[in-house]
């Protein structure tokens, strides 16, 4: 057959061509200019453009004021510093997908405590009274805790065998909270040194 | 009787390339394409596995299974597809038998030429990213969840100008880290270099300044922030100092890394690092955001999102839901996500679109029709053969 020696030879060709390197390419596509545009900041150094992305406490989405009330002063060894944005003003990440990120948010605490609830299926609580009440730099609020399914979040996947741990607070019409979130047979230490981290909380300066 | 002729390499091509043997192991080799790729996903994640097997710039594909490869090599889906488009025109349209008895067998075998064609046609022009937006807000464009562009803006009068140059992402497919690339942005006085390409990486600051750490590939290639070193090099001149370019951290869509500012013959201009902006060609406020959850659960019973469509001085309100999209100057908005659970009081609700721009987007569609419609011709007239007494087993008899 004539046509096996034509489909090798076209073969090889392809293969040939998927291995070459470009080394160099023509750009010809533009655009006009959208509202992503807008507010652009010339001339910033390269401490001010990574700022927003280098995983600090450092302002955060480009254009938006939003900072941290409270400061770290106590990160265990085992998290990991991680990019911060302006719903994860302080955040860390540890073991296998596990994450702690402290946001300030609105609402009440209960509403706030059942919306996270809701995320693992739980029933809603009526009240607060029976949970364990915590203080972090004048924020008053509770301990929060659920095992089991997680149905997924603001971008994040839905796990199963996953914990939440965390703590819902308010101070004067504002909810801070600090969420742990990561594998259920990790939960252990990561409650000790989430308790530890929350302990070690302070008011940021103004 | 054994009497054979030569046939010339024409007729020998024509026989294969039109051929049932051909269309048949296609058909099987799709089949085992789909049935690796759908293994090696579980590992590789969504994206790269698709890219992998089904991208035109891969003819090859070396399966990988459980972290072991396969030594034996098999075509590329996306070429395995090419040759099935050929091999569907050349037999099951200008070959077959053409007749008012094969008239439904042909409009299928076309429905399945276009369904093959609007795979190719989505591969080379389909754009696809995502839009989210906060009760109030509005946008003009969305955001790629996976492909990276750099960005060329300029400075004049104070103020950027109203084009954008582009590395698009088929500019910027294939770099790997230890490769080199030179970009020349058509009508610019320069090139910009890029080097150290990683697909996923953050900047930390180092003793020697901000330098970029790799870090390792997810399966879910919407987290990845690409990051590479350029430098610009000016035409007829020599690479300016190296700078880091990074794709933020992938957390809303909506940001960026203020641009890397820098002077060519006296004109200035700056150049970032982002997933691909893709421009709608109209406005998009979100008026009201509204997600109805089972009770006692986060589980979502149905996302309705009102905008309202803003064009000039012109201004459409439109409902947008999980199975109403909105289909507007070649642009479809698909009802994506929402808030997670039912909201706090007075907390404001955001709704996520994925936006889609694919000339080819209702082919699909159209051609199952068509094939529906073929099929059924061609069984009915099967059928009524059969009733009339026109079937081969009566004219034996």
């Amino acid at each position: 057959m004539k046509v096996f020696p034509l489909c090798l030879a076209a073969s090889l060709g392809l293969l040939s061509v998927s291995c070459l390197k470009r080394e160099k390419v023509d750009a010809d596509g533009t655009r006009r200019l959208t509202m992503r545009d807008t507010n652009l900041k010339w001339n910033a150094t390269d401490d001010e453009r990574f700022a927003n992305a280098a995983g600090s406490a450092a302002p955060m989405l480009e254009g938006a004021d939003v900072d941290s009330p409270v400061v770290a002063k106590v990160v265990p060894e085992t998290w990991k510093e991680a990019p911060t944005s302006s719903f994860r003003l302080i955040h860390y990440q540890f073991g296998e997908g596990g994450e702690i990120y402290v946001s300030v948010s609105r609402g009440g605490v209960l509403e706030n405590v059942n919306r996270w609830l809701s995320q693992f299926e739980k029933e809603p609580l009526k009240d607060l009274a029976a949970e364990e009440a915590v203080e972090i730099a004048g924020y008053r609020g509770v301990w929060v805790k659920a095992d089991g399914r997680f149905g997924g979040a603001m971008g994040a996947e839905a796990r199963d065998d996953w914990a939440l741990r965390g703590v819902v607070a308010e101070k004067e019409g504002e909810i801070l909270t600090v969420k742990l979130m990561g594998p259920v047979k990790d939960i252990g230490q990561a409650e000790a040194d989430l308790r530890s981290f929350v302990a070690g909380l302070e008011a940021a300066a103004k | 009787m054994s009497e054979t002729t030569p046939r010339s390499i024409g007729r020998t091509l024509w026989t294969f390339f039109s051929g049932y043997g051909l269309a048949t192991s296609l058909l099987v080799l799709l089949g085992v394409l789909t049935w690796l790729a759908t293994l090696e996903m579980v590992d590789a994640g969504l994206l790269a596995t698709l890219n992998k097997y089904f991208h035109w710039s891969e003819p090859w594909v070396v399966p990988e299974i459980n972290g072991k490869s396969l030594i034996l090599p098999l075509p590329g889906g996306y070429w395995v597809c090419a040759l099935l488009l050929v091999n569907m025109v050349l037999g099951g349209l200008i070959r077959a038998r053409k007749g008012w008895k094969t008239v439904g067998v042909l409009i299928s075998h076309f429905s399945i030429v276009f369904m093959v064609a609007a795979g190719g046609v989505a591969q080379w022009l389909e754009k696809r990213g995502v839009m989210f937006l906060i009760e109030g807000e509005q946008a003009d464009y969305a955001v790629s969840l996976t492909d990276p562009s750099i960005e060329v803006f300029e400075l004049k009068d104070g103020k950027t100008a109203d084009v954008v140059w582009l590395a698009e992402p088929a500019d910027l497919r294939g770099v790997a880290e230890h490769d080199s690339r030179l970009i020349r942005f058509s009508g610019l006085p320069f090139q910009i270099r890029i080097s150290d390409w990683h697909e996923n990486a953050v900047v930390r600051k180092g003793p020697n300044g901000w330098e970029l750490e790799a870090r390792p590939l997810d399966p879910q290639a919407e987290l990845h922030a690409q990051g590479c070193v350029a430098a610009v090099v000016p035409d007829g001149g020599e690479a300016g100092d190296p700078f880091v370019l990074v794709v933020p951290p992938v957390q809303s869509g909506f940001e960026t890394i203020p641009p890397k500012t820098f002077e060519v013959d006296g004109r200035t201009f700056g150049v970032r690092l982002v997933k691909e902006t893709i421009p709608v060609p109209y406005t998009v406020k979100l008026k009201d955001a509204v997600a109805e959850y089972f009770p006692n659960s986060g589980r979502p019973k149905s996302f309705t999102s009102d905008i309202s469509k803003i064009n000039g001085d012109s201004e459409v309100d439109i409902r947008i839901s999980m199975n109403e999209p909105l289909r507007s100057g070649g642009f479809t908005f698909f009802q994506r996500t929402m808030s997670s659970g039912p909201p706090a009081p007075g907390q404001p609700e955001f709704s996520g679109f994925e936006v889609v721009s694919n000339p080819a987007d209702r082919w699909p569609e159209w051609s199952l029709y068509l094939v529906t419609a073929g099929l059924l011709i061609h069984f009915i007239m099967k059928l009524v053969i059969h009733l009339g007494g026109g079937s081969r087993t009566a004219k034996v008899q």
